[in-house]
């Protein structure tokens, strides 16, 4: 288990005549300490520890592929693990599988509803994840046969009361992870669609979701309307850490690769790094002539380079140790929407409200 | 009505101070610490991450080969 904790404090019981004045005092008591705790340990910026470390030189990096073929804005889209393979999804209800390489699309499902918000492929390649405006999360098979309808396999696995904002397989093809406009997350079992863990804590709307890197163990973070983001433990449903320090919506959080951080993208124009051992925020990418909100966010491959997609079509690449941008990247005609790095760090992808995804390298 | 309206208050107020205090009773290490474990696993990943160091164009199946043109 990566954190740890105090045992004492932590399981102490809610005394049942405890009134709802001293709770709201011991509340406020607590929500203070927590502050000062954290603010005791900020001793440094992350920016100075990295004041010797050599800048970043210039970065030239381009369109390389743009794959046209959705008839509307993309909401969504998630990498194969192949690295060459992609899946994403769109306002008018299709979702497409890509080969990035030729930019060749495979496959194409409509989806019975519009405002396919989420889409994640399976880790064996062999099946995606899919929903939206239905408060459903379907998964379909994919097949070799390219004539064969993917719509007739198509399994139904969560449901929530309310739009589903993002999805995620889980280190295998057996459980999905879903966000939800319903202010819930939700672990579902494939095969049988049960609902296995679910998690509350969210005041508001949850936009996006992330699974920590394998190794650092069951945890995710989630991201929201509420302008938290929560981190939480997969088996007890529990909140184990919550951070407070944007402004207005998160649109996006991702893990750093180490797992000891993540990054989140928001509407108040920044983007921020959350250290978990730290429990508090470490820095803010920010800049004032950013004023649109940021969509997306993703890290290279060593943690070293943030790339951002924000609503004024434009993507900025963040220095994440210094805190400064090293590059603007333009070429989308609308807002970004979506934005992930391929597995093997050679490229990412972005999708657009200008209907088209482009590879950039 | 009210009554219930009440309990429910005090259960969301109980769900909250108990919340507070698990958050409360996290350690935490100094952001001193925590960021020279940020710095150093970047500097440590940086030889193998593409986009920082740029590939070579045969590497990097997105980049288009340098090949002559036939005319």
């Amino acid at each position: 288990m990566r954190f740890s904790i105090n045992p004492e404090m932590a399981t102490q019981e809610v005394q049942p005549n405890e009134t709802l004045t001293n709770l709201k005092a011991e509340s406020d008591t607590l929500k203070t300490k927590l502050e000062d705790e954290r603010a005791k340990l900020h001793d440094v910026e992350l920016h100075q520890v990295a004041e010797k470390v050599d800048g970043l030189g210039q970065f030239i990096m381009k369109t390389r592929r743009t794959l046209k073929g959705h008839g509307n804005k993309v909401l969504c889209m998630d990498w194969c693990k192949d690295k060459r393979r992609i899946v994403s999804s769109s306002q008018d209800g299709k979702v497409i599988v890509w080969d990035a390489f030729t930019t060749n699309k495979e496959h194409a499902v409509t989806m019975p509803c519009t405002w396919v918000m989420a889409c994640a492929y399976a880790p064996s390649g062999c099946a995606v994840a899919c929903g939206g405006l239905d408060n459903k999360c379907s998964v379909y098979p994919l097949s070799l046969d390219k004539n064969e309808n993917l719509a007739a396999k198509k399994k139904s696995v969560a449901m929530h009361t309310n739009y589903l904002s993002a999805c995620s397989f889980t280190n295998s093809d057996m459980q999905i992870l879903t966000s939800s406009g319903d202010g819930t997350c939700a672990l579902w079992d494939v095969e049988s669609g049960q609902l296995l863990q679910s998690f509350h804590g969210h005041a508001a709307d949850v936009l996006c979701l992330d699974l920590a890197p394998s190794e650092t163990g069951n945890t995710f973070v989630s991201g929201g309307c509420d302008k938290k983001a929560n981190v939480w433990d997969m088996r007890s449903g529990q909140c184990i850490q919550s951070f407070e320090t944007h402004e207005s919506d998160i649109n996006s959080v991702r893990y750093y690769p180490s797992g000891d951080a993540f990054a989140s993208g928001s509407d108040d124009a920044t983007c921020r790094l959350y250290d978990l051992r730290a429990d508090r925020e470490v820095a803010i990418y920010s800049k004032e002539s950013i004023i649109f909100g940021a969509s997306s966010v993703d890290f290279s491959l060593s943690g070293r380079l943030l790339f951002g997609g924000y609503n004024d079509y434009t993507i900025n690449v963040w220095d994440v140790l210094k805190g400064t941008r090293v590059s603007i990247l333009f070429g989308h005609e609308n807002r970004v929407s979506t934005l992930r790095l391929s597995p093997d760090g050679t490229a990412f992808c972005s999708g657009s409200w200008d209907h088209t995804l482009r590879i950039w390298a | 009505m009210s009554n219930n309206n009440a309990s429910s208050n005090l259960v969301v107020a109980q769900r909250v101070v108990k919340q507070l205090r698990f958050e409360a009773s996290v350690r935490r290490i100094k952001v001193s610490q925590a960021a020279v474990d940020l710095k150093n696993y970047c500097l440590q990943n940086a030889h193998q991450d593409p986009l920082l160091m740029g590939v070579p164009s045969s590497d990097n199946p997105f980049r288009p080969p340098k090949s002559c043109s036939l005319f």
